[in-house]
């Protein structure tokens, strides 16, 4: 990978990148260091690198990263506000009772995607929040590419069911 | 129908809304689930349900990397590949000179071309700093005078002699080349 190449991938994907760090970690200087750090170990790794699986390999680096940031502040818990502030770790314990009512449907979504455990959470964030496609989930994920959209699947079932359950309440 | 029934591919109907939404399912199951929908009132809701939740994880609002991100990755890749260059540049150099005079020259000589074109290639660009001008010079001249004295006699420069004048230059050369991040695109 040239330096041009390299320059324009990072250039081209810098907003999906940092933004799936974000909507991870909750912090944006944490994000923004995890997603630095993911890109300068790209430059060392170049040379082992094809242009067109490298973006696979920088998602995945910054997955580990964020998944490290997140176990070493697992205690720590924020409730989301409107932009994406705070985060909690998927402990993949599913549970819809977490999900604070609120008549926000946006709000109420971010809550309930929050609930949802690893590698779920990533799937989701990483297909239907940032646009990226199968094949670069499963490098990042290191997943086939049946078992990334079988989570994906589930995901999306639990979340309507979280909401459903939210929705119940709020109308009791 | 009964949305916990199943289809004729023996998948419950409910597990079909997610398929039906991503516009993956044959037209007979698509004919089930709309039929579903409009026979079972919770099975729609269960639809506009799943529906609402696909169109808020799409507009979800988009974030928008700090504005350092990459060119402060750009400038640490910038320098690392400049540093990596010069030393296999005067790796050659050293390398080529214990084997004969003749040989160094043509490589020196190729360097300097090659960190001219980069300068001088470039379209439209602003000038190059005086010290880069002047060390490309340098460089050129002393190639060229050691040349020529070596054509006519049998003197040899030594090495230590010469280096400072070619190697050391070139890094003044290259260090304007690779700073300009307008420049550094063409050298790689």
């Amino acid at each position: 990978m040239t330096l041009s190449e390299y320059e324009s991938l990072i250039t081209r994907n810098q907003n999906r990148v940092y933004g799936y760090a974000l909507r991870l970690i909750g912090d944006r200087d944490q994000a923004k260091d995890v997603v630095q750090d993911a890109m300068l170990r790209m430059w060392k790794h170049r040379d082992r690198l094809e242009v067109d699986g490298a973006i696979s390999w920088l998602l995945r680096v910054t997955h580990n990263a964020c998944i490290d940031q997140l176990r070493r502040r697992q205690l720590e818990t924020k409730i989301f506000h409107g932009d994406v502030e705070t985060d909690q770790l998927g402990t993949g314990e599913w549970s819809p009772a977490r999900v604070t009512e609120s008549r926000d449907m946006m709000d109420n979504l971010k809550q309930a995607i929050d609930t949802l455990g690893e590698p779920h959470r990533s799937i989701v964030l990483l297909r239907e929040v940032e646009d990226f496609s199968y094949e670069e989930i499963c490098g990042a994920l290191d997943l086939p590419m049946s078992t990334v959209k079988v989570y994906l699947h589930r995901a999306r079932r639990r979340l309507r069911k979280t909401l459903e359950e939210v929705m119940q309440r709020e109308l009791v | 129908m009964n949305w916990s029934d199943t289809t004729s591919s023996g998948r419950p109907v409910d597990e079909l809304i997610e398929p039906y939404l991503d516009g993956a399912l044959s037209p007979d199951d698509r004919q089930r689930v709309l039929t579903a929908a409009a026979e079972d009132r919770e099975f729609a809701r269960q639809l506009a349900v799943a529906r609402s939740i696909r169109e808020a994880l799409h507009s979800m609002p988009s974030v928008v990397a700090p504005p350092d991100l990459v060119p402060s990755v750009m400038r640490v890749a910038r320098k690392d590949r400049r540093k990596q260059l010069l030393a296999s540049i005067e790796e050659r150099f050293r390398s080529i000179t214990t084997s004969g005079l003749r040989p160094a020259l043509a490589t020196a000589t190729l360097v300097a071309v090659i960190v001219a074109a980069g300068l001088f290639g470039r379209p439209a660009q602003p000038t190059v700093s005086p010290e880069a001008q002047a060390a490309l010079d340098q460089i050129k001249w002393t190639l060229a005078l050691v040349s020529e004295v070596t054509e006519r006699s049998t003197t040899h420069i030594r090495r230590d002699v010469l280096e400072p004048h070619v190697v050391g230059h070139m890094q003044t050369v290259a260090h304007d080349v690779f700073e300009d991040p307008r420049a550094g695109s063409k050298l790689n």
